[in-house]
């Protein structure tokens, strides 16, 4: 199967993003890991890219990013955590229903009959 | 205290303890803690010492010229750091702070070192060639190689400090986090670098991604900051000085409409005391530039004196003496001001007002060096970090 990359996952990373988020709040390495492992791998992103997708949703105001308070005996530096707010939830919602008429209607297309 | 070391770091303690213990010195001073180092073949510390030409057999040859062995084996349990030592140790906090690592490390320790001028191990590596801004270099490469990396991405953007802060942290915490997985799998830390970076995404491109992100707010944060903040990387003087020349015309544009004012009431009230009083307030402002020049020269020798930077020693005496300066300077300046104020009034000045206002504001000012100096620190150190790439073909020849 081939990887899906660049334009295609650009548009769509922040509903991806937001999906993700729906689970529970969590910082930048973990929404890679949580969109990797339910992408099976073969969602093909530059990590740093998914910071500028962050910091427009916060911008927007459907996620909001706290600093975490005590980095728990970690090793390593303080972390920022994001987190969905309500209006992220509104917005997720209405992507997804945006999606599932967008595939209907070109799955249709597509195993029409020529 | 312990806690605060990573587990290499307190190796090296440990071996200091046992250079003391071997010395016969009831004390682990600067020159134990450099012996530590240098035993410690796996930290790293030894290598940049080694790059630089102080060998392990050379600094233990420099030691033991300068330090006689104690007279009696040490019968204590455990052998205590001396201030100077312990100085060291705050020096190698400091060290990791600036380079966001939370963990006293070899590396922070040795540069500590080299920051405390009169210790034994600070002489010692003075005598065999050792620079301290080529030793950091080395002995921090890793870690400066990941701080510029993200400094590329982030140094181009239109936004405020505040933002750029928050952005290099949290860039930087994700590189060394995946830096931290790929050196499990390669084990090697060059290989585990170009990995992190490799997955990480190119700089330049992740800029104009992340300038898209932002909004007109941070671009107007931009350019108020470009205007009145600090454009690395000037110097601190440089500075200072365009703020000052930047008051005195905002103050004199301020100050039109009441000259014109006085230009205009002249043919008609004549010379009277009023303007003569109004003028010398005038020049009594016009001077505030002055002050605000001192006031911020000062700030800075404050700070460096604080933390102990930018060629600055850590001296807290320094930081009060020029705390000192910037409360005579104000009390000057407003007996100064009253007294022009008032030259018509055959009244004495009650000096209490100017010295309570000395002291208040410079007590702020000590304050504000206080608490804002640690994070004034880091972003000199991030944005005059040298982020041009290496020219190609570099080691051709």
């Amino acid at each position: 199967m081939q990887s899906i990359g660049g334009d295609k996952l650009r548009g769509h990373l922040e509903m991806l993003i937001l999906a993700t988020l729906e689970r529970g709040p969590a910082h930048g390495l973990e929404v890679l890991r949580r969109l990797e492992a339910g992408g099976c791998g073969l969602l093909r992103l530059k990590e740093g890219s998914l910071y500028p997708a962050l910091y427009r949703l916060e911008a927007a105001g459907q996620v909001q990013a706290i600093w975490e308070e005590h980095t728990q005996g970690r090793r390593g530096a303080r972390r920022r955590i994001y987190r969905l707010t309500p209006r992220g939830g509104r917005q997720l919602r209405a992507a997804r229903d945006d999606f599932e008429r967008f595939t209907n209607v070109v799955a249709r297309i597509l195993a029409a009959p020529a | 205290m312990l806690n605060r070391f990573s587990a290499s770091g307190r190796r090296i303690l440990e071996r200091a303890e046992a250079s003391a213990r071997r010395l016969r010195h009831e004390y682990i001073g600067t020159e134990h803690i450099l012996l530590g180092l240098i035993e410690d073949a796996t930290s790293g510390a030894a290598d940049a010492l080694a790059v630089m030409g102080a060998t392990p057999s050379r600094v233990l040859e420099e030691v033991e010229r300068m330090v006689l062995p104690g007279p009696h084996p040490v019968t204590v349990s455990t052998v205590p750091l001396t201030p100077r030592a312990a100085r060291v140790v705050e020096l190698a906090s400091d060290e990791a702070r600036h380079v966001h690592q939370d963990r006293i490390g070899p590396e922070h320790l040795l540069l500590g070192l080299t920051r405390e001028p009169d210790g034994v191990a600070a002489i010692v590596l003075r005598n065999l060639g050792v620079q301290p801004d080529r030793l950091r270099r080395e002995v921090l490469r890793i870690r400066l190689s990941q701080m510029v990396f993200v400094e590329r991405a982030v140094r181009p953007l239109r936004t405020s400090i505040a933002r750029r802060r928050r952005m290099r942290e949290e860039l930087l915490a994700h590189l060394t986090a995946i830096y931290d997985q790929e050196l499990e799998r390669a084990r090697d830390r060059s290989v585990a670098l170009d990995e992190a970076k490799r997955r990480f995404g190119d700089p330049n491109e992740l800029s104009s991604e992340l300038q898209r992100a932002l909004s007109w707010r941070d671009r107007i944060g931009f350019w108020i900051e470009w205007l009145f903040g600090w454009r690395a990387p000037e110097s601190a003087i440089r500075y200072v000085f365009r703020q000052a020349v930047l008051s005195w015309c905002l103050i004199a544009i301020a100050t039109v409409p009441f000259v014109l004012l006085a230009v205009i009431e002249l043919p008609r009230a004549g010379w009277s005391y009023n303007i003569g009083g109004g003028l010398r307030i005038l020049a009594g402002v016009l001077s505030l530039p002055i002050l605000q020049f001192i006031m911020g020269v000062s700030y800075f020798r404050i700070r460096d004196g604080l933390f102990g930077v930018f060629g600055s020693r850590k001296s807290t005496a320094r930081a009060l003496g020029y705390t000192c300066i910037v409360a005579v300077a104000i009390a000057a300046w407003m007996t100064c001001l009253l007294w022009l104020a008032r030259a018509d009034v055959r009244e004495p000045i009650a000096p209490l007002l100017p010295a309570l206002v000395a002291v208040v504001v410079a007590g702020c000012h000590l304050l504000t060096a206080r608490l804002h100096g640690p994070g004034e620190i880091r972003d000199t150190i991030w944005a005059t970090l040298d982020v041009k790439p290496p020219p190609p073909f570099a080691d051709a020849g």
